[in-house]
């Protein structure tokens, strides 16, 4: 009997290693990203900051930016993949190009972040430009900002990025 | 203590009642107190045998129930509880070792307190350039400075 119960535990601990291994090897789960698009200005008269309804989940993230006004713009919220490019537009302007390349020893996700710009070239077609090109590193609901992108119709764009 | 008598053997027959008290012998006693002294220390001896706790007897009658107790109890086959006990026991082990391994071996949390942070940043903007604001305790942002008011 007792020779059956080590039996029985080897295999299971073999089992397991070989379960663990396997999952070691195997990809990292897709991130959950989001992010929400803010035109941010500055409007004569305006004494107090003002915030959009919609923005009191990242209020905080941009209270020290120096604006009086900001508006929602879009959202984007879902599931991206490991090594792989996801674009995600943000307006007739800019987009977003997302890629989680690694996880890092205190769990934070390595996410590559270009903010592509069409903008019309020299010769007078329009061209996409990266208006920023950065390298992130995420902590589950930590937040980090992109801004200083001029829009079109005044003020600027601020992004705000989160991962889970 | 005195020295014992020639007659103690003799005495403790009596005493055990393998023999009986002669005329001789009682006088004897009457008159050597070596031999009273034995007399009582049999006594108490008897009487502290006699106050220690008595194991239960078996009836005759009882008897043959008695052994075949005993009998079942060496012939048939101890019952599995134990095996099965233990291997339960293994398993719960094993089960603990995994939950604590998978947790070892699976991808970690960001430790509470561990920040976001900007590690490069770049523009390929002509004359802009990019910087990170933001205080400790504070969300930081990458900032791109261009060179006029509206580049679009």
């Amino acid at each position: 009997m007792r020779f059956l119960s080590l039996k029985i535990l080897t295999l299971f601990a073999v089992a397991l290693v070989a379960v663990s291994a396997q999952a070691q090897d195997s990809a990292p789960e897709p991130v959950e990203f989001t992010f929400v698009a803010i035109k941010a200005s500055n409007v004569s008269g305006v004494t107090q900051k003002s915030y959009s309804k919609s923005l009191e989940s990242v209020r905080r993230d941009i209270a020290s930016l120096s604006y009086n006004t900001f508006e929602k713009k879009s959202a984007y919220s879902g599931t991206i993949p490991f090594d792989s490019k996801t674009k995600i537009p943000i307006d007739n302007t800019y987009s977003l190009i997302v890629e989680p390349t690694a996880v890092d020893q205190q769990g934070r996700i390595k996410l590559s972040t270009q903010v592509i710009m069409k903008k019309v070239g020299k010769d007078g077609k329009m061209v996409n430009v990266k208006a920023l090109d950065t390298v992130l590193s995420m902590a589950t609901g930590k937040k980090l900002n992109l801004g200083g992108l001029k829009l079109k119709d005044g003020g600027d764009l601020l992004i705000v990025l989160s991962v889970k | 203590m005195n020295r014992p008598c020639t007659h103690q053997n003799e005495l403790e027959r009596w005493f055990d009642g393998e023999a009986t008290l002669g005329a001789q012998l009682e006088s004897h006693i009457e008159e050597c107190s070596s031999c009273k002294e034995h007399v009582e220390f049999l006594r108490e001896t008897r009487a502290a045998i006699e106050a220690l706790p008595q194991s239960p007897e078996i009836a005759d009658a009882q008897m043959p129930a008695f052994l075949e107790g005993i009998s079942e109890g060496i012939h048939q086959p101890r019952r599995r509880f134990s095996g099965i006990w233990a291997m339960a026991s293994g398993v719960a082990a094993a089960l603990i070792a995994a939950v604590a391994m998978m947790s070892m071996l699976t991808a970690p949390e960001a430790p509470i307190g561990a920040e976001s942070k900007v590690e490069t940043y770049s523009t390929d903007i002509e004359g802009a350039s990019v910087d990170v604001l933001g205080c400790e305790n504070e969300t930081q942002t990458v900032w791109l400075n261009t060179p006029d008011d509206r580049e679009i």
